[in-house]
């Protein structure tokens, strides 16, 4: 049965011209424009140097595993329906398809399969996470003691370490701000504190990202396995300076490690002006 | 004459208007930055001098207008004098006599404080960036001009320094000298740890440089009005405006303290030895009777236990440091900042503004800190010492263990891992 | 089945002749304080409209200083004293626009303006269940707009604290500048805008449940209505939790009651207060209420989005009742995943692990109703209408909304994406690709009805071309910047070396940003233009199914001539009983034949 085209309000229903034959297919190339350029771009991007920052963590390639495997698996979702989206676009036109409309209503079995199909999918995503996110905010490595104090406040990361009798809270702590040491290869366990305000306490290269919450202790656990210096940023939002909460890990070599704090510990010790230290 | 931006005030309207203006489309182009007359605010400051003074109003008695007009003419001399001085915040400037160079090491760097001065350029590399650092880094709070007024200051808390009155806090040398180069580059660095001023080590050296260098400009320049106005102000004959006057009377004098502030810098003699566990515990007992005891004073303001609550904060005596006496009073005024009190520090804190090194805690206790109510005990200009070298390190030494006393740290706690269960 | 609507019609009619008094006070009582639904709805439609206009020039000015960090911006950069954006007004910036955008925008458009338009018309009622509690829940969004708007004026300026408001920077004073009056004001705002939307809530509960028209089952509702309905039950149950929240936070900043603040804070050299309060109830307050909203704030559209589609593929929806199915499942799912939006604030890793299971669940009812609308496209006739252009981009700026919201879900990744830029793209693509795209389609399909005019066909369509090029180029790009480790709400992120490197793609978000804002001026001008001067429409313009095309355009009190009996479900086009593709809900069936129940084949 051929039903009569509706006839639409005043510029709209013309004669289908050639023009406006194109039309429907102007937008539908549009909408199929979403998945080609969306593609290229997460194609170019990683070349062009916009890219997940350098792993320098031992945990970190679980991070970015999982990272790309939900990319490789949305993105192709994405090209899937995006693309059918397109085709039916292309296809079905009013303007050039010659078919009438299909009159139905739905298909049980269609709804069963894709019901079942993407949650088994998203319970597999949902299991094959959880040892990665065990590993680094469940799974301490055992019998540490915390390398590091770091207590975030308005607007700086307030850094302690023990000192020689390696114990917190007494005179011979060394205080530091905003240059957190740390030796290579080795773990380190961070106290995480605030004072005042929530922070947070993002490492891109190490994918870690942990709030500092005042009245809290929170644990965070990392190796790092390039030697370097890497931006220690506030990554929640603190006040008005929250953008200059800026620090710096410095991953060095064990024994630079160690020179390092007995450096910092002299200096802070010190009772008459070096003169090297104030020319840096 | 320069313009007069009540910045403070105007800020709050700014995001309301802002859709309108949007809205409007006015597309007025905006001026470059002026430094901002610090004769307005000081003229605020003084009770006999309040701003009608300045202002003319019809039918005038003749001697009061005369006098109007004087002062008048004397505040845009000033405005001259400075500006042709120092140039505007975009393209400072330096007279010879002033600038480094071959014949004259005691000037300022005009390179470097170009480098300071001038916009934040869009879209500019970062890396290699060769203007508009100021700027970028410290106008928010300190201020296009160094007032310590900038957009950000009235929600400090101690509010930003003010360069322009020549008076620093945090320095290596005597109560009123001013601070060598090396002191303000260790504050840029380390920053003012119980202050908003951040720490700024990660920037290049060559930046800090040009930044201290662009400090000192900014006192000197605020300093040399000041010392202008008050000529102008204590009602004497003419001001003398020509070069050698200005250079001479106003300028230089401030140019020579600066550079005689590495001439006084305070060396601490040898502590005495603390070497042993018992030699510190006793140092430590020698310093608390000290600072309980009629000679040193501590107590009376930083209270009998260090926290801060001496029985002198109870009055009046001590509330405000030198600039939050030049702030407004306590009704806000336009522009000027209200006032915040001065609290002597809480010493269990284990926060040290000025720097937590023995050597730093011994210039503090030494020198005083200017500005500020915190008297010396070292000799002072006219002023004996009150307490021995030896007797300061004594002070030093319990101050410094002040923060590790068992009841200063009840809420320290170590962390406990969660168990791994599988 | 609810049939007791025709007495209440008849009574409805009379009182409107009742009211002969003067001029101004007849005035007033028909378009100001009017208890008419339509009149409400597009009172809510202008309010909304223009706050969105203020929270997109307050997004601009957010890139321009992301762009163009500390320089001076032009036009509006003679308003900052020395020229430059300073930290706490951009802080600022960005609080007002999601507060804004979220609060007094995306909200009360569905709701408000939708919600009240159209529940009555497609139900097939005169007018709301109780007409004076609808008024009351348009004039309560009034202290809350006033409150926001003098906020911008109060010492300190508007809220600094994020548009969720996370204490302890939200509710001590010397925190932020902002969390001085700003805040307070900013919390009385929401607390007005959840009373406005409880009311608004109960009304559609009740009106849905009772007012429909006989042969209005509850499966022969339009999906619109299903997606209001279910949206309301929402609203009923979490604003409760957010409206307590609000009033703990107020009692925190005004009595020092300290819910929300641990003890010891020293916060800009002042003493905090008792303390004994933890901030992460906060967050828990604030999310059991909000991420429900991230579904009030979608639902509705995804409703008009189906009946647009239909319409326009001229084909019944595909599976009518999984979507609704899904609707609700969306609605139960959501009230136990919330905690997904606190897998970094220090919240136990188990309880993390717990609700990363829950949050990949509600992906399916997402994912069900985008196969359906791509099954309804399937064999149509598709006509692309600029409403349609519109419903057909928030399918497809859903999906990728949709699919991006699942690497957050992913905890391990959430570590690393958190509070970055691919949050922000990602809540952008479902909020303004996704719900606003959605409601731009709403109003030139509903604006005949509305004003008995349509709207400009080829201005329409340019406003839909750059907004779509632009917000893609916007938005897309920000997938990269988090992928990178862009942090979000840094005034300054150029400060890290990090980061450095993508200076030059900010600058291309930004000018993207501004296209889509310059867009938006099209749109204006059609909407206004046509108001006034757009060409009459009919009835029924569009030759949709659902029974508020049956009234007149606009309609007037009491809504319907006849009162409406419903033979069938809304999507009844190319039907075969009859000649042309659409058959209204109200025609009745020819003569000796049996209706045709959708669903039963």
């Amino acid at each position: 049965m051929r039903k009569p085209r509706p006839a639409f309000p005043k510029g709209m229903g013309k004669a289908p011209g050639a023009w406006r034959k194109s039309v429907g297919k102007f937008w539908s190339v549009l909408f199929l424009l979403v998945p080609v350029l969306g593609v290229a771009l997460f194609w170019w991007a990683p070349g062009a140097g916009y890219w997940l920052p350098r792993d320098i963590s031992r945990h970190g390639h679980q991070i970015d595993h999982l990272f790309y495997f939900v990319l490789v698996l949305t993105g192709v979702v994405f090209v899937a329906t995006e693309g059918v989206l397109f085709w039916f676009l292309w296809r079905y036109d009013s303007a050039t398809n010659r078919d009438p409309a299909t009159y139905m209503h739905g298909s049980h079995n269609l709804e069963v399969i894709w019901t079942i199909l993407p949650a088994a999918i998203l319970l597999f995503i949902a299991i094959y996470q959880m040892n990665a996110w065990a590993d680094v905010k469940m799974r301490a490595p055992p019998g540490m003691r915390p390398t590091v104090e770091v207590t975030a406040r308005q607007f700086e990361w307030r850094l302690r370490y023990p000192g020689p009798d390696n114990r917190f809270g007494t005179l011979d702590d060394i205080h530091h701000v905003n240059d957190l040491h740390v030796p290579v290869d080795t773990d380190i366990l961070v106290d995480l504190k605030s004072m005042d305000v929530l922070h947070d306490f993002f490492l891109p290269h190490l994918r870690i990202k942990q709030d500092a919450v005042p009245g809290m202790n929170i644990p965070v656990w990392f190796r790092a396995t390039e030697i370097g210096t890497y931006d220690l940023v506030c990554a929640e939002l603190c006040g008005w300076g929250h953008y200059k909460m800026k620090g710096r890990l410095t991953v060095e070599s064990r024994e630079a490690y160690g020179k390092w704090l007995a450096d910092m510990y002299a200096a802070q010790q010190a009772t008459q002006d070096p003169q090297a230290a104030e020319d840096r | 004459m320069q313009t007069v931006a009540p910045a403070a005030a105007f800020r709050p309207f700014a995001g309301g208007l802002l859709a309108l203006v949007l809205l409007a489309g006015c597309n007025a182009r905006s001026e470059p930055p002026q430094f901002r007359l610090n004769m307005q605010d000081y003229l605020e400051m003084i009770p006999s001098h309040d701003p009608a003074e300045f202002r003319i109003a019809r039918g005038e008695e003749p001697d009061v207008l005369e006098e109007k007009q004087r002062k008048i003419k004397g505040l845009e001399m000033i405005s001259t004098v400075l500006f042709a001085a120092f140039g505007t915040p975009d393209d400072p400037y330096l007279l010879n006599e002033v600038q480094k160079g071959d014949d004259n090491e005691n000037g300022l760097d005009l390179v470097a404080i170009e480098r300071a001065a001038g916009p934040v350029r869009p879209g500019h590399d970062r890396s290699s960036r060769q203007r508009g650092l100021y700027r970028l880094h410290c106008a928010h709070c300190h201020g296009i001009s160094g007032d310590g007024a900038g957009p950000t200051a009235v929600f400090l808390n101690p509010y930003p320094r003010d360069y322009r009155q020549g008076m620093f806090k945090f320095k290596s040398t005597s109560f009123t000298a001013k601070p060598t180069t090396a002191d303000l580059k260790r504050i840029i660095l380390e920053g003012i740890p119980g202050t908003a001023m951040p720490s700024f080590a990660l920037l290049p050296n060559d930046e800090v440089d040009a930044l201290v260098e662009y400090v000192k400009y900014l006192s000197i320049r605020g300093q040399t009005e000041l010392n202008m106005a008050i000529v102008l102000l204590s009602d004497e004959s003419e001001i003398e405006l020509d070069r050698t006057a200005i250079l001479d009377e106003y300028l230089m004098p401030v140019l020579e303290q600066w550079t005689a502030a590495e001439d006084a810098v305070i060396q601490p003699p040898e502590r005495p030895a603390t070497d042993t566990p018992q030699q510190l515990a006793a140092s430590i007992e020698a310093g608390r009777k000290l600072f309980l005891s009629k000679d040193a004073q501590c107590a009376q303001c930083h209270g009998p236990t260090g926290l801060g609550d001496g029985w002198l904060t109870d009055t009046t005596a001590v509330p405000y440091d030198d600039w939050n006496k030049q702030k407004s009073p306590d009704d806000i005024d336009r522009w000027l900042l209200p006032r915040q009190e001065l609290r002597p520090r809480n010493l269990r804190l284990g926060i040290y503004r000025g720097g937590r090194r023995p050597v730093d805690l011994y210039r503090r206790i030494h020198a005083g800190i200017q500005a500020a109510q915190m008297p010396g005990a070292g000799p002072g200009q006219g002023s004996e010492a009150t307490l021995t070298p030896e007797q300061i390190w004594h002070l030093v030494d319990y101050v410094r263990s002040l923060p590790y006393a068992d009841e200063s740290q009840p809420k320290h706690t170590e962390i406990t891992l969660h168990k791994p269960r599988n | 089945m609810s049939s007791t609507t025709l007495g209440a019609h008849e009574a409805a009619h009379g009182h409107a002749h009742h009211d002969e008094r003067g001029g101004a006070a007849r005035f007033l009582r028909t378009y100001i304080f009017s208890l008419d639904h339509k009149v409400i709805g597009v009172q809510f439609l202008f309010s909304t409209l223009l706050w969105f206009m203020v929270g997109g020039l307050l997004a601009l000015a957010v890139r321009w200083q992301l762009a163009w960090p500390w320089s001076k911006m032009p036009i509006a950069g003679r308003l900052f004293p020395e020229g430059q954006i300073s930290p706490e007004f951009y802080t600022m910036l960005f609080t007002m626009h999601a507060s804004i955008m979220i609060f007094f925008v995306i909200i009360p458009i569905l709701a408000g303006a939708f919600g009240n338009f159209l529940i009555p018309l497609m139900i097939g009622a005169e007018d709301m269940a109780f007409p004076t509690l609808n008024m009351l829940s348009y004039w309560f969004m009034w202290p809350a707009f006033i409150f926001m708007t003098a906020s911008f004026f109060v010492t300190g300026g508007a809220s600094n604290a994020g548009w969720t408001g996370y204490p302890p920077l939200s509710a001590i004073q010397g925190a932020a500048p902002g969390s001085l009056n700003g805040q307070t004001l900013w919390l009385l705002g929401l607390v007005f805008v959840g009373i406005s939307s409880m009311m608004g809530s109960v009304n559609y509960m009740t009106t849905i449940i009772q007012m429909r028209a006989p042969g209005m089952t509850m499966f022969r509702l339009p999906m619109t209505i299903w997606a209001m309905f279910i949206t309301a039950i929402l609203q009923a149950f979490a604003l409760p939790v957010l409206t307590a929240a609000l009033f703990m936070q107020l009692l925190d900043r005004t009595v020092r009651t300290g819910f929300f603040i641990p003890e010891g804070l020293i916060v800009n050299n002042m003493e905090a207060g008792a303390g004994g309060g933890q901030p992460l109830l906060w967050q828990h307050l604030f999310w059991f209420y909000s991420h429900p909203a991230v579904y009030i704030m979608i639902l509705p559209a995804m409703g008009m989005v189906s009946d647009m589609i239909s319409c326009f593929a001229r084909k019944p929806l595909f599976g009518y009742k999984p979507m609704v199915y899904s609707i609700a499942g969306i609605a139960g799912l959501g009230f136990i995943v919330w905690g997904h939006h606190m897998f970094m604030s220090g919240m136990n890793p188990w309880l993390g692990a717990t609700f990363m299971v829950s949050t990949m669940m509600i992906a399916l009812p997402s994912a069900i109703k985008v196969f359906n609308w791509l099954g309804t496209l399937w064999g149509g006739r598709i006509q692309f209408a600029t409403p349609m252009l519109f419903a057909l981009s928030f399918v497809s700026m859903f999906i990728i909304g949709g699919l991006s919201g699942i690497f957050m879900a992913a905890t391990p990744v959430d570590i690393f994406i958190h509070d970055t830029y691919f949050i922000v793209a990602h809540i952008h693509y479902v909020l303004f690709g996704g719900t606003a795209f959605g409601v731009f389609g709403a109003i030139y399909f509903w604006f005949p009805k509305m004003f008995g005019r349509m709207m400009n066909e080829f201005w329409g369509k340019v406003h839909f071309f750059f907004s779509f090029i632009f917000f893609n180029g916007t938005f897309y790009t920000m997938h990269i910047l988090g992928a990178g480790g862009f942090p979000r709400r840094l005034a300054d992120p150029y400060h890290y070396e990090t980061f450095r490197h993508l200076l030059g793609m900010n600058q291309f978000i930004s000018l993207c940003a501004f296209g889509m804002g310059a867009a938006q001026i099209i749109f204006a001008a059609n909407f206004i233009y046509s108001i006034f001067f757009g060409p009459k429409a009919g009835r029924n313009p569009w030759h949709a199914n659902s029974l508020e095309w049956t009234a007149p355009s606009p309609p007037g009190h009491g809504n319907f001539e006849d009162q409406p009996i419903v033979y069938r479900g809304p999507y009844e086009y190319g039907s075969p009983e009859v000649d042309q593709d659409y058959y209204p809900q109200n025609r009745p069936p020819p003569e000796g034949q049996e209706p045709h129940e959708p669903g039963h084949h």
